[in-house]
């Protein structure tokens, strides 16, 4: 049983990595969404999160740690802000749910299911088909979800934070205390 | 004790997301290898919410590691402060849900503030202390706070709204105690090692314990010389976090037999905690236990000893692969330091006897 969700886990991680790698090199040096959530710490996970580098290396960092899922997210819900074209974001939409909001998801997050707006989420998606692609769907439908996301990455951050205190402090003025 | 070294991700066994989980591990072999090995791994397994982080910050704190040197730290300080927020939020939410309305009109402003705009920053502001404190006093949240088991929300609660004064302050600065109480879910898996004597290192790991978590066990299954399973105690009345409508309890038994009869692991010795102790017996204070298992004898239901033997023989028949002389059951308080010190060394030495026995 493990077995064969390790397997499939792995087979989706190889493919929709590389994907989301690429998706966010694209994108990371447009405008961000700068809605303030959290205290101070957030913030520092924005900022590492908002700088091509740091984004990058804390990525690799979570996934030594088994944990990319949330910093994958938070990448494809940036891209998923910016999309222009309805019909593009609706399939981003639908990709995105896919990959890591429904239940069993390969890349599914570690998340509150009966809040963060997803049964909202989870019901647009079960009621679109192949053909339907019209839908309107707003820009922030992640919105609660990507909050939850930086809440997530805490935990992992914090001990990012003790690996690479000085650069962090240095180049984004990311300070411990 | 000696040197430690803390390793979030152990450099020579990184282990990497592409690898196939089924490949030979080349550090591979278990228990039959184990006794020749300078290094003995640890897997603390368990569902989620039952005490794995909490037993593994424990002993990060009585090794001197980790958070003991780290309490300033602004993560710290937010994940505290967003315990005490969410708490608060899921309190508020379960007033509406369950139709319990908060009685003072003051209470009610300020639960309103923090369903929409309160931030972990605001709580900067010792004023917030005083708010914060009168809805948790408020006869519909502590009506609501009665009826837990109907939502989801954190052990952690009560404790965090004892201490509000301090929180709620510039100058705040987390306890151990509060970083221990404080819940954080653990996302993927961290590791720390430690020196046990005989030129062995103990490798303690820590992993997350909700179902998307549970498939990243795997990746450490290959080089395991003992597990450590925790289950709550004090779940039985409980609903998933991630699938709100399954029971707890239910679920820790379908994970618990997944692992104890796993191939894997028919040759390490295997530790059965069962966590919460203190909490259990609170519970059963006032809450019926024979409500939730039919074949529980209902007049035995505020022993609490009667109760965890009932519970242990529900876990061990779950068993039919592992051994049962390599299986040892224990229970535990992991916010007790002192009973968190004292059973971690009970399950190393249970541990040490066993891979001597191979």
């Amino acid at each position: 049983m493990f077995i064969v969700f390790g397997c499939i886990w792995d087979t989706f991680v190889a493919h929709f990595l590389p994907v989301f790698i690429y998706q966010r090199s694209t994108s990371s040096s447009k405008p961000r969404d700068s809605q303030s959530s959290g205290g101070n710490s957030s913030n520092h996970i924005k900022k590492c999160l908002t700088s091509k580098k740091w984004n990058s290396k804390f990525l690799l960092f979570n996934e030594k740690s088994y944990c990319p899922e949330d910093v994958m997210m938070w990448n494809a819900i940036e891209q998923f802000k910016m999309i222009k074209s309805n019909k593009k974001r609706v399939e981003l939409f639908r990709t995105i749910v896919k990959t890591y909001v429904i239940l069993g998801a390969p890349l599914e997050l570690n998340i509150a299911r009966s809040t963060n707006g997803i049964p909202e989420i989870i019901e647009i998606y079960n009621s679109m088909n192949g053909t339907n692609l019209e839908s309107i769907i707003s820009i922030s439908i992640f919105n609660e979800i990507q909050q939850v996301c930086e809440h997530n990455m805490l935990d992992s951050f914090y001990r990012f934070h003790s690996e690479f205190g000085k650069e962090l402090e240095k180049e984004l003025s990311i300070k411990m205390d | 004790m000696g040197n430690i070294v803390v390793s979030p991700h152990d450099k020579e066994g990184q282990h990497h997301m592409m690898a196939t989980p089924t490949s030979n591990n080349p550090n591979g072999g278990s228990a039959a290898t184990a006794k020749n090995k300078s290094e003995i791994t640890v897997l603390l397994l368990g569902a989620g919410e039952s005490g794995k982080s909490t037993l593994f910050k424990q002993v990060q704190f009585f090794h001197g590691v980790g958070i003991t040197h780290d309490q300033e730290r602004i993560e710290l300080i937010e994940i505290v402060r967003l315990n005490v927020l969410e708490n608060a939020k899921n309190l508020v939410a379960a007033t509406q849900h369950l139709n319990i309305p908060i009685e003072q009109p003051e209470n009610r402003e300020t639960a309103k503030l923090i369903i929409n705009s309160l931030n972990t920053n605001d709580l900067e502001d010792p004023s917030w202390s005083k708010r914060l404190y009168s809805l948790w006093k408020d006869a519909g949240i502590q009506k609501a706070y009665e009826n837990r088991e109907k939502f989801q929300l954190y052990d952690s609660t009560e404790y965090l709204f004892e201490n509000l004064d301090r929180i709620c302050s510039d100058k705040y600065v987390p306890t151990v105690v509060d970083v221990i109480r404080t819940r954080t879910k653990t996302i993927g898996i961290t590791d720390m090692k430690f020196d046990v004597g005989d030129g062995k290192q103990l490798r303690l790991v820590d992993v997350g314990g909700q179902r998307n978590e549970r498939r990243k066990w795997i990746h450490f299954f290959n080089t395991v010389d003992a597990v450590v399973f925790l289950t709550s105690l004090s779940e039985f009345d409980l609903n998933l976090y991630e699938d709100n409508g399954y029971w707890r309890v239910k679920e820790s038994l379908r994970v618990f037999n997944e692992v104890v009869n796993n191939a894997l692991f028919y040759k390490v010795p295997f530790v059965l905690l069962f966590n919460k102790r203190d909490l259990f017996e609170k519970k059963i204070a006032t809450k019926s236990f024979s409500k939730y298992f039919s074949g529980f004898n209902e007049a035995e239901e505020k022993n609490p000893v009667a109760c965890i033997e009932y519970m242990t023989k529900l876990f061990l028949n779950e068993i039919t692969e592992h051994p049962l002389d390599t299986v040892s059951v224990k229970t535990l308080s992991a916010i007790d330091h002192d009973n968190s010190k004292q059973v971690f060394e009970e399950v190393k030495q249970f541990i040490m006897t066993q891979q001597h026995r191979e």
